[in-house]
């Protein structure tokens, strides 16, 4: 066949030659013309061309206008024709897909689907990872962090952070920060703002402005020249003091001490964390020995200078602590700094589980793109005949691909439309949804750059699953199928369309086994033993101002009040003090040395979590008690000091042995010698995924101290009772604000949140893909049996029973699903490596989730198989055999 | 008398030519003898300047060529008048008439 199209392209390919020529012709025609006239005059043909050059003006001019005019002209009309064309095929497009509705329908909504997830996901992940940190020279600042063998993200000393500051190559700044709630009291009732001690160059260095007064000066948090001066938030210059234009030069109490506010920050900034309300000089701290070497109490910001890396920024900083340890042993020695980019930060933590689900929806647009191309096939098949039929009447083979890949672009179009508005209602679940709130610093939405991805993939599924169908009318011999039966002219397709429902099983087993490794890390996570029974118990915290409770006397008369009230309260079965809830992301960690035992050499003590509790605690929070007795009320200040210590830490500690009795130094400030006097289970005191670790408990009557926190066994919903518990602690001090009212089972699913979130979407995803992909297999076993209906009905004629038809058509399918399995197990076990880190109690090939899933994925297919066997089982072998 | 604006030496130039094809078509040479001849050689304009104007007229849609074979044997291109040009003729003629009727009174007074 003579492709058509041929004629017209060579032409426009030399179309400016053909331009010059008509014109060269016509004017040449005009000057003989006009030549031959004027010697029929009687002119000499030399003198009448003459005359007639003279007669007709610039020839060479005139030739060149006409040729622009010309080639405009041509210009537009290929255009016009062009855009004529587009708008032919996008109607015929359209027409085309009008006439198929059920067709059109299941391949809108599988692409609206699949564009619409990825565009929802896509849009978190611009927000949180593609988007700039708003604060000057963002890509220079960072976090350091104090590091201890594991312990990679500890508090600094300050004294450290001095000597830093001295002895730094790398670093601009170095800036101290502590955050901390403070208590705000003179007002109607006492309450608990989040506040951040700080020098005055951290909120320089996040490029905080005054909206009205002035920020901080380096003297004001400078120890020596420190001032009580307070900047406050927009917000709770808002909330708080409803916009009091008169705020400045105002003097509140903050831990019962006045401060005088200097300055309100600009609505626009945005802090790191959760908004800080109030910001204090470094110098305001709560507890002198935040000044202290030995007692790491901030954290900083850092910036660097321009050209030096992060790594650099970290041997340096690593050079100067290990000279730190050499010069401060006692304090130093083992401890390390961290020098952590200000990105990785904020997102580090986010950024695998959006990975995760970018990865999860990618795959879904791949699955439904093979699912559309498959249904653009089969369509394609039954169409042979009008495809012929254009091919036959002139429309050129080129014109017929576009034909295709025009429709296929209109329907991945209309998928788009139908995916962004999904997207629309997505995105304002996800910012919701996700626990803890997505650490997103630009807004999460349907931006520029989004639009603009979602724009992309769109015209890719089209040209993707587009292609095969196209390819397919390019290669048939179109003007045979005119003659021949449907499947007669496309042997092979059939094949091609199997590979696809492969491929599509074989993505959908990858999914199938990434969810369900995430939701065997969640049930593991969730049968944890978390060592105590977080059923009705009711958490909260508070700090007394150091300077109403000088003293331990004081101090501990409050406690004692304090939680004798409480327990007074009805429906409060127990309750104790402690410093450090579980799960609350409080905690605190000590070194120790054993009785009888060296220091060691290296000036390195092994390391437990501690926890300061009153009386009572074991018994409230279902500790089992192994060995030994509980604190009393006879462990007091003055009388011998005790400590109760985990199965782990009597384990690492005197393997084989009784701990009863055996003596412990409790590195201090200050140290202490004591003795322990009782064995209790492990308990998960960070986060529920960790493992056993050591643990010590001091009474809280032998060690003070004006922060603590509150447990309480509840006989029914333990929230019902917040209002009560915090009446219990004003009645004991009407000033004293209470926070953090939480249940502890809150804390728990708040733990497990991140993990619970990823598996529910991931679960989602991946169902999503079974879905499309068993809509797949049945769409490309239904167009087989309906093909092979002539097949089946001489079958049935010659005698075969239902069972063996269903047999032959589940068989056909097995057989795909069977090589889908294989492609599909190695291709997650090669993917299931990546989400090692995120996994818990389950290994990447975990054998369960290896098995059922291929199980799942079987039982589906196996029914898409068989609802088309069973209908051509059901074939009248005379209707099947008059069939064509 | 300052000589009349280009639009209108365009307008009148184009009008004549739409004219002229308005009763059949013609090549360009036979355009140009006829706008002299019908004028008793009145117009006078270089015969070359006859062709952009009939390329723009073209480009404008008003007319249409095609290559066909002249009186003589030998290949031309055939002008002929579309709808869209036989309008601007007629729009062409009213505004002329216009003209005449506005500026007549005042120059030719009776």
């Amino acid at each position: 066949m003579r492709p058509l199209g041929v004629g017209r392209q060579l032409k426009s390919l030399i179309w400016g030659d053909s331009i010059r020529d008509q014109v060269d012709a016509e004017l040449d025609f005009h000057l003989e013309m006009l030549t031959q006239e004027l010697m029929q005059r009687g002119l000499s043909r030399e003198s009448a061309r003459a005359q007639a050059l003279l007669r007709f003006g610039d020839v060479d001019a005139v030739n060149a206008a006409c040729r622009k005019i010309g080639l405009e002209t041509e210009r537009e009309m290929q255009r016009t024709e062009f855009l004529s064309a587009l708008r032919q095929d996008a109607g015929y497009a359209l027409r085309q897909l009008r006439k198929a509705p059920g067709f059109t329908a299941v391949a809108v909504l599988t692409l609206g689907l699949a564009i619409g997830a990825n565009t929802a996901i896509f849009s978190a992940v611009s927000a949180v990872l593609l988007s700039p940190l708003p604060f000057p020279a963002a890509d220079r600042l960072t976090v350091i962090w104090g590091a201890q063998g594991e312990q990679k993200q500890l508090l600094v000393a300050i004294p450290d952070v001095k000597e830093w500051r001295a002895r730094n190559h790398t670093f601009e700044d170095i800036a101290i920060i502590r955050s901390q709630s403070v208590n705000l009291t003179g007002g109607e009732r006492p309450d608990r703002l989040l506040g951040s001690f700080v020098t005055a160059d951290v909120l320089r260095l996040l490029g905080a402005r005054a909206a009205r007064g002035r920020l901080f000066n380096d003297e004001e948090t400078t120890e020596g020249t420190g001032q009580p001066v307070a900047v406050i938030s927009d917000a709770m210059w808002k909330t708080r003091y409803g916009g009091d234009p008169g705020i400045i030069g105002r003097t509140i109490l903050l831990n019962g001490l006045p401060h005088v506010v200097i300055g309100v920050t600009d609505p626009e900034f945005r802090d790191l964390y959760d908004p800080t309300e109030v910001w204090l000089p470094i110098t305001s701290a709560p507890n002198p020995n935040w000044f202290t070497r030995d007692n790491p109490a901030v954290w900083t910001l850092g910036r660097l200078k321009p050209g030096v890396t992060l790594e650099q920024g970290q041997r340096d900083l690593s050079e100067i602590m290990r000279q730190l340890g050499v010069e401060y042993p006692a304090s130093n020695a083992g401890f390390d700094a961290r020098v952590v980019s200000m990105q990785e930060n904020l997102v580090g933590k986010v950024r695998p589980y959006l990975l995760i689900l970018f990865g999860f929806v990618g795959v879904v647009l791949l699955i439904a793109c093979a699912n559309v191309a498959n249904l653009l096939l089969a369509r394609s098949a039954s169409r042979q005949r009008e495809m012929s039929l254009r091919a036959a009447l002139g429309a050129g083979r080129g014109r017929l691909v576009r034909q295709l890949l025009s429709e296929s672009l209109i329907l991945s179009a209309i998928g788009g439309i139908v995916g962004l508005i999904l997207a629309y209602w997505a995105i304002q679940w996800l910012v919701t949804a996700v626990p803890g709130g997505l650490p997103a610093f630009g807004k999460v939405g349907l931006d520029r750059r989004v639009l603009l991805f979602s724009t992309a993939i769109t015209v890719l599924t089209g040209l993707l699953f587009g292609a095969m169908p196209a390819l397919y009318v390019a290669r048939a011999n179109l003007n045979d199928s005119l003659n021949l039966r449907a499947e007669g002219a496309l042997g092979g397709r059939g094949d091609v369309r199997h590979t696809f429902v492969a491929i599509q099983l074989a993505l959908c087993i990858v999914l199938l086994v990434g969810a369900g490794l995430l939701t065997r890390t969640l049930a593991a996570l969730q049968r944890v033993d978390l060592g105590f029974n977080p059923d009705n118990l009711l958490t909260a915290e508070f700090r007394l101002p150091a300077t109403k409770y000088a003293t331990p006397e004081q101090i501990n008369q409050f406690m004692t009040q304090v939680i004798a009230s409480i327990r007074a309260i009805p429906g409060v079965r127990s309750a104790a003090l402690l410093n450090a809830v579980p799960l609350s992301g409080n905690w605190g960690g000590t070194s120790y040395l054993l009785a009888g035992e060296p220091e060691p050499a290296s000036g390195i003590l092994p390391k437990t979590q501690f926890n300061i509790v009153t009386d009572g605690f074991f018994r409230t929070m279902e500790i089992p008690l192994l060995e030994g007795r509980d604190f009393a009320a006879t462990d007091r200040a003055e009388s011998e000091p005790v400590t109760i210590v985990n199965q782990e830490l009597a384990r690492l500690a005197w393997p084989n042995q009784s701990a009863i009795g055996k003596r412990i130094k409790i590195i201090g400030p200050p140290d202490v010698w004591a003795t322990v006097i009782g064995v209790v289970g492990n308990l998960k005191q960070l986060t529920i995924g960790e493992p056993a670790t050591a643990q010590l408990y001091q009474p809280k009557a032998q060690v003070g101290g004006i922060f603590s926190s509150i447990a309480a066994r509840t006989a029914g919903d333990p929230m019902a009772l917040a209002d009560q518990l915090r009446s219990a602690i004003w009645s004991v001090d009407r000033d004293q604000p209470v926070w953090k009212i939480r249940s502890m089972q809150s804390l728990v699913e708040r733990d497990v949140a991140p993990q619970h979130f990823t598996m529910k979407l991931t679960t989602a995803f991946a169902l999503l893909a079974l879905l499309l992909a068993a809509v797949g297999v049945y769409g490309v076993m239904s167009y087989s049996v309906a093909q092979r209906t002539r097949e089946i009905g001489i079958r049935m004629a010659l005698g075969a029973y239902h069972a063996e038809v269903v047999g032959l058509v589940v068989g056909r399918g097995l057989r795909i699903v069977a090589v889908a399995t294989v492609l599909g197990l190695a291709a997650a076990l090669a993917g299931s490596r990546l989400l090692r880190n995120q996994l818990f109690g389950v290994s990447a090939t975990d054998l369960i989730t290896f098995v059922t899933v291929p199980l799942i994925l079987g039982t589906v297919a196996i029914l898409a198989c068989y609802l088309p066997a069973r209908r051509a089982s059901r074939v009248d072998p005379l209707v099947a055999l008059r069939s064509e | 008398m300052s000589p009349p604006s280009k639009d209108r030496l365009h307008g009148t130039l184009d009008a004549l030519i739409l004219k002229t094809l308005s009763w059949g078509p013609r090549h360009g040479y036979a355009i140009g003898r006829w706008l002299r001849e019908s004028s008793d050689e009145a117009i006078q304009v270089e015969e070359g300047s006859l062709y952009p104007a009939l390329y723009r007229m073209e480009r404008q849609g008003w007319i249409q060529a095609e290559w066909g074979t002249s009186e003589l044997g030998r290949k031309a291109r055939f002008y002929h008048l579309t709808p869209r040009g036989r309008k601007q003729l007629a729009a062409e003629t009213e505004r002329f008439a216009q003209f005449v009727a506005a500026v007549s009174p005042i120059l030719l007074p009776r």
